[in-house]
């Protein structure tokens, strides 16, 4: 029998999809919402936000045991996290959909404001899953919103070139420098991340998280800087530049929480504090399987 | 109030899943899937070798993570501090699977047949098919209607055998007891009261009802 922590299978890649798609989707409502205010025209991007959401929750819905009885995920606000994602998420979609229709700042504003709650809510759901040593860490609940924002940015970056003067609007402005900052500060909640579970998780945990480090820093952080730097100095590229650039904050994002939530996802696992006495002997000392060290 | 739990011996138990096969005899858990079951640890390397056994499933916490999460509030906190499931509300999310740190929960979404599917459902499984535990969150009730039946008997779980858990019921040593550890006078406060023990992951702070004792006092 396995005493030492075993990866969770309960949660595949449908469950994955979920943050995935939600968490890009509620970024690029916030980030749409950011850049409106800073004079782009950002409207455009709530339907894509919404739909991003929408197809995440349905990827939840095809991994459910007992989908004809969905509709009990909403009892329990008062404390689960997953009923208050799905309560966000019934103000969100039609938001985005009327932002897109009406082209209303103020309405993709009050999306953004739901889309930032439902990305919380992602956030702590897994932090709230205390039989999950790689999600219960209070660092979870940075990364996960940082790259959040940062896969809408990435987004936005990606389809720029769609609306005539956002290219250069986004390095003419701030909205590079945006950019830019929240590549810095993914990559510091993915460094704060990986500390807090040092000592504190699974060997097996660990394992994956040093593997998956280089392409976070070299895909998530390296590239992004360098391509938005290029593209901030040579302006006749700045749609390609933009483009990658927002590839790879994209693409890194959902790398990394493919590496968390099914990957890195190692049960606590068994441990005793202490061993028995057998026969006229003493007890002894206990035993922390799967850990690096003991706890 | 009353707060039922589990204490186990670990000077006692010897391992023979006697506990495992009551359990799965009394609940009728499909083939895989055991509410109940003794781990076997090894400790250091030869000459200085330790055994240990140790029984483990659902520690029915005061703080439960698996009801803190759950969405439907099919996972509940019953007065008695039993830890149970109204099937019929689950939705079969698996949360409440990933928050247990005591990986005491499993979902069953195919009826599993012991001997394979080329020779099918054998009688028992047919009379017994629990397909309300089909694709839904499962685990240790503490044989919750035996508990019901007795205290509505006027028996008391953990000494009558007709209110208390099958595995306590079955162990051979005498390794597993059940009681109310609000009572001060219930067996498990006694044992609580001369013996060393500790909980399970008990850095995680889910209060957990399941205790082991390891020396006596």
């Amino acid at each position: 029998m396995m005493l030492a922590p075993t990866l969770q299978k309960r949660w595949d890649w449908r469950a994955a999809g979920n943050f995935i798609c939600g968490g890009s989707g509620s970024g690029l409502m916030i980030m749409a919402a950011l850049l409106s205010l800073l004079g782009l025209h950002a409207s455009g991007y709530a339907l894509p936000a919404s739909a991003l959401v929408a197809t995440g929750l349905g990827l939840v819905w095809l991994e459910i045991g007992r989908p004809l009885r969905s509709m009990n995920v909403f009892r329990n606000p008062r404390r689960s996290w997953m009923t208050r994602e799905g309560l966000v998420a019934t103000v969100l979609l039609p938001l985005g959909a009327l932002a897109f229709l009406s082209e209303s700042t103020p309405l993709l504003i009050l999306g953004a404001v739901a889309a930032a709650l439902f990305l919380y809510a992602q956030a702590r759901i897994l932090h709230m899953a205390k039989g999950i040593p790689a999600w219960r860490t209070d660092a979870i609940n940075p990364l996960i919103v940082s790259t959040g924002l940062t896969e809408g940015m990435g987004l936005v970056l990606i389809f720029a070139g769609l609306v005539q003067g956002n290219v250069a609007a986004l390095f003419s402005g701030y909205g590079w420098i945006l950019a830019l900052a929240l590549v810095f500060l993914r990559g510091a909640a993915w460094i704060n991340y990986r500390y807090s579970l040092a000592n504190n998780a699974p060997e097996a945990t660990l394992q994956v998280l040093d593997r998956a480090h280089g392409v976070i820093a070299l895909l998530g952080v390296a590239a992004p800087i360098v391509l938005l730097f290029l593209g901030k100095s040579y302006p006749a590229y700045q749609l390609p530049l933009a483009a990658a650039a927002g590839f790879f904050m994209v693409l890194c994002g959902w790398f990394c929480k493919y590496q968390i939530i099914l990957r890195a996802a190692y049960s606590q696992g068994y441990a005793i504090s202490h061993t028995p006495a057998r026969g006229g002997g003493k007890p002894g000392p206990g035993l922390k399987p799967g850990w690096r060290l003991p706890q | 109030m009353t707060r039922y739990v589990m204490v186990a011996d670990i000077n006692r138990c010897v391992g023979c899943q006697t506990c495992t096969a009551a359990c799965k005899h009394t609940n009728a858990t499909a083939p895989g899937v055991q509410w109940r079951k003794v781990l076997d640890f090894e400790v250091g390397s030869y000459p200085n070798v330790r055994r240990a056994f140790i029984p483990v499933g659902c520690n029915h916490c005061l703080d439960a993570p698996c009801a803190e999460v759950c969405p439907t509030q099919a996972t509940y906190k019953r007065p008695d501090g039993i830890i149970a499931i109204d099937y019929d509300r689950c939705i079969g999310c698996a949360y409440c699977i990933q928050a247990c740190p005591y990986q005491a929960r499993n979902r069953v979404d195919i009826p599993n047949k012991a001997y394979g599917k080329a020779f099918g459902q054998m009688k028992h499984e047919q009379k017994v098919p629990h397909s309300e535990r089909r694709a839904v969150a499962q685990k240790c009730t503490f044989c919750v209607e035996r508990i019901d039946y007795g205290t509505a008997n006027g028996l008391i779980p953990g000494i009558d055998p007709d209110a208390t858990p099958a595995c306590a019921n079955s162990c051979i040593a005498d390794a597993l007891t059940f009681g109310d550890i609000e009572d001060p006078d219930s067996n498990v406060s006694k044992l609580l009261r001369t013996h060393e023990y500790f909980q399970m992951h008990a850095e995680l702070e889910t209060g957990s009802g399941f205790y082991y004792l390891w020396e006596r006092k």
